[in-house]
């Protein structure tokens, strides 16, 4: 019983620490969003300005 | 575990840097690449298959030579059932309509060179097979082929920038499906937290029950023995029924 609440314990600071992860990534993503949505903007602004 | 931890905020300091003079990076080419491009019909001299001769030019930013080609082609032959075709790399229509231009079918020969800056199209129109449209020719006559070169190209720039925007809201929803992709992953492994650790309390509250049973059947076996050791005549029922509850006992612990 003990060994089993060991390697509980094991899987959920392997969890904790993927979330760290993923919360890393997700700050990369977010400034790659915001970036891409300037972007997108200029080529927005470029196709509506064609005449 | 010092000097690990600060060589790792330095190393992660140096990546961030290096990310965010990549995102500057992309963000001033992006700029260059969606620099906007003035369309402009110029009056040109220029060698086609018959000889030097007057013609009107336009650039179309960014395009390809195979897309205008088939465009263009496909804009000689509206109103008209005469087909356009290609002779000496020229594209060729010998009963072009256009009514802001002409009340005749007219002749026009169009050359198309792929630049680095895009496609550059010369039409070369003639209404009696001598004389091409020029800068002394009748000014709305002129103003028309310009104005038809000029619509062209905007249509086909236009299909280029399209292009772009929606490669660019492509890259966008893909960035954002990454982005929720790693909220859910996130969000699962939180639940996961959760239940392991509803799973060990679980653990530790059956450890918990099974210690006092123990205990309660320790104390059990402890009475059941003074009772059985209290019977002082071995050979009586009493006796034997003691004995046997005591061994029950035991074999349960």
């Amino acid at each position: 019983m003990n060994k089993s609440i060991d390697d509980t314990n094991v899987e959920i600071k392997n969890l904790e620490h993927e979330n760290e992860d993923l919360k890393k990534q997700q700050e990369e993503s977010k400034q790659k969003i915001s970036a891409q949505k300037e972007v997108f903007q200029k080529a927005e602004t470029k196709l509506a300005g064609i005449k | 575990m010092v000097i690990i931890t600060y060589l790792y905020s330095k190393i992660s300091n140096a990546m961030k840097k290096f990310i965010s003079f990549i995102q500057a990076a992309l963000l001033f080419a992006s700029g260059t690449v969606f620099a906007q491009k003035e369309i402009n019909v110029m009056a040109v001299n220029k060698e086609m298959s018959r000889g030097l001769q007057p013609g009107y030019m336009v650039n179309i930013p960014e395009a390809k030579i195979k897309d205008i080609r088939s465009a263009y082609e496909k804009r000689l032959e509206e109103n008209t059932k005469v087909n356009a075709k290609e002779v000496e790399a020229e594209l060729v229509n010998y009963g072009a309509v256009n009514k802001n231009f002409s009340e005749h079918p007219f002749i026009i020969y169009a050359r198309l060179v792929e630049t680095i800056e895009g496609v550059e199209l010369t039409a070369f129109v003639t209404e009696d097979s001598l004389n091409f449209l020029n800068e002394s020719s009748s000014p709305d006559k002129v103003a028309a082929l310009k104005k038809s070169l000029h619509d062209f190209s905007v249509e086909e720039y236009k299909k280029v920038a399209s292009k772009q925007l929606e490669a660019e809201n492509d890259k966008l929803n893909e960035l954002k499906k990454t982005l929720d992709s790693q909220i859910s992953d996130e969000n699962s492994n939180t639940k996961s937290i959760g239940s392991k650790q509803r799973e060990i309390e679980n653990y530790k509250s059956k450890i918990e029950t099974n210690k006092t049973q123990q205990a309660a059947k320790t104390d059990q076996i402890a009475s059941q023995k003074k009772l059985a050791d209290g019977i002082a005549d071995k050979n009586t029922p009493e006796y034997s029924l003691a004995a046997k509850n005591l061994k029950k006992y035991e074999g349960e612990k």
